[in-house]
């Protein structure tokens, strides 16, 4: 199976310069492998680390120390040391990120919200629409909804277009942060289905799952992001 | 094993020539794409004072650059010597031509440097009156550029502005209004439909949501953020508002006494910022 994100002696501290110079430190010489159609879920009490080794594979946060390398088409792209235009690019074309909460964009609606990727990746956008239209639909987001801001949604409806928006490109890396924290049993099942199809699709799938249950039911092997620490 | 082929390679550049042999290019994007604009040691004196200080860059065709920090922090002085508005003690500004020759911007004869503010470049200012003519109608605003640029069939200028007010979103009725009956979220709208029309490459813009209210502000990035994917242009934007970067910009730079204190890829400078001057601007932000 092709290594998807090899993660080589990661360490993050956090310096809050303004808070007397406190270090913090997440964890150290943190190594990980994931394959392609593998699933992994990040677990331990909250604070351990599990959303900035998850922010991390996005590049979002960069790590004090170490290397995370992505499987971006043939090559291995260091997404540490590589320049924002390199990011930019995995990120649109190789690693996809639902967050916790979806940060939303004042007059743009849920349904351009969620095309909005797949669109920029294929330049096609009456497929990027459909494909949105099929998600929305399959998360049980009401239909008079789509073409209205997210803004005063519920945040179980804000959570399934966040979800949407995560599954409407096939990435072949897909991080998700508790993706189905405020959602119902009937919802949290179609999240568990669509992770299944993106397994079966070669996706490797890094996730934080608080659900017991969800976690089961995805997971090819749970990370536990104590020991890690500890390891150091 | 993932579907790669399911993602869309990008179409072969069509005026490469003949002869260059076709390299097998293993990244998806086109790596070797020049850089549209390079900034090269750039330092501004006021006379011992720096306004801004060995600042270096490079800015990619279509790529958004956010250059922030509070007043004073030489974000202006900055702008300016890169647009070519201002000469710069030290340093270079080069850019691409469409015609893809290099030039330097500041030892470029002046007729070049006006050529390109009025063609390829474009410059959004804070107070849109510092922009716009003010004693001629919006429509004639839209058509001075496309007369710059060789347009003379008044009709053909005419619906061209026309269909420009509409991408703004201003009523076409207005057309012949002058300026200064225009709101101020219109005049800056305004101001950006006479840089966008004559199809520039490059953006410059300072503050361009400074003045206006919340409700305003809202409006005018959304457009702006669909504008420049659109026509995919490179901008290089000026603002204290982190809400605003976040919105348009790919990369930010902060600045701080002159110099760039951090700079790297947008979410991650505002989500971890690593600076302490950095860490100060984002732990400001006030919640709502």
């Amino acid at each position: 199976m092709n290594v998807m994100i090899d993660v080589q002696k990661v360490s993050k501290n956090f310096i809050l310069h303004n808070q007397n110079g406190t270090t913090i430190s997440v964890f150290n010489n943190l190594s990980l492998q994931v394959h392609a159609g593998e699933c992994i879920a990040l677990y331990g009490q909250s604070g351990a680390g599990k959303s900035t080794l998850l922010r991390s594979l996005y590049a979002n946060y960069k790590p004090t120390a170490g290397a995370i390398a992505i499987r971006h088409g043939e090559n291995m792209i260091d997404i540490v040391s590589a320049p924002p235009r390199k990011i930019l690019e995995v990120r649109k074309h190789t690693v996809g990120y639902v967050s916790q909460f979806l940060q939303v964009i004042p007059r743009v609606s849920a349904l351009n919200i969620v095309a909005e990727a797949r669109k920029e990746l294929t330049g096609n956008t009456e497929e990027a629409l459909e494909k949105a239209r099929t998600l929305l639909h399959r998360l049980n987001i009401p239909e008079r909804l789509w073409n209205l801001a997210p803004a005063t949604f519920s945040g179980g409806e804000q959570q399934r277009v966040n979800i949407a928006r995560g599954f409407a490109v096939d990435y072949p890396v897909l991080l998700l942060d508790e993706p189905t924290a405020s959602l119902d049993a009937i919802n949290r099942q179609i999240v568990v289905d669509l992770i299944h199809e993106a397994k079966a699709k070669g996706t490797a799938v890094v996730g934080i799952f608080h659900d017991d249950e969800v976690r089961e039911a995805v997971a090819d092997r749970v990370i536990d992001m104590q020991s890690m620490e500890n390891a150091a | 094993m993932h579907n790669i082929q399911d993602v869309p390679q990008p179409a072969p550049a069509d005026n490469a020539s003949p002869s260059s042999v076709t390299s097998v290019n293993p990244e998806f994007g086109s790596a070797e794409e020049q850089p549209l604009l390079s900034v090269a040691g750039l330092s501004k004196y006021y006379g011992d004072r720096a306004g801004c200080l060995n600042v270096s860059f490079d800015l990619y065709p279509g790529e958004i650059i956010g250059i922030v920090g509070e007043s004073g922090s030489g974000k202006s002085t900055l702008l300016n010597c890169i647009s070519g508005r201002l000469s710069p003690t030290y340093g270079t500004v080069t850019y691409q031509q469409q015609s893809k020759e290099r030039c330097d911007i500041h030892a470029a004869p002046e007729h070049l440097r006006r050529m390109l503010m009025r063609t390829e470049w474009g410059y959004v200012h804070q107070n849109p009156r510092d922009g716009l003519r003010n004693n001629v109608s919006a429509g004639a605003n839209i058509g001075e550029r496309l007369m710059g640029v060789g347009m003379r069939h008044y009709g053909n200028i005419r619906s061209k502005a026309s269909s420009w007010l509409e991408r703004v979103e201003i009523m076409q009725e207005r057309m012949d209004d002058l300026p200064r009956t225009f709101s101020g979220g219109m005049q800056q709208r305004l101001q950006i439909a006479r840089n966008l029309v004559s199809n520039p490459r490059l953006i410059f813009m300072d503050e361009p949501t400074g003045g206006l209210d919340v409700s305003v502000q809202a409006r005018l990035l959304d457009l702006l953020r669909e504008l420049v994917a659109d026509m995919g242009l490179a901008v290089v934007i000026v603002t204290h508002d982190l809400a605003v970067a976040r919105i348009l910009a790919h990369r930010l730079m902060v600045m701080k006494g002159g110099v760039v204190v951090e700079s790297g890829l947008t979410d991650q400078v505002l989500d971890d910022p690593h600076h302490e001057y950095t860490q100060l601007l984002v732990s400001s932000i006030l919640q709502v």
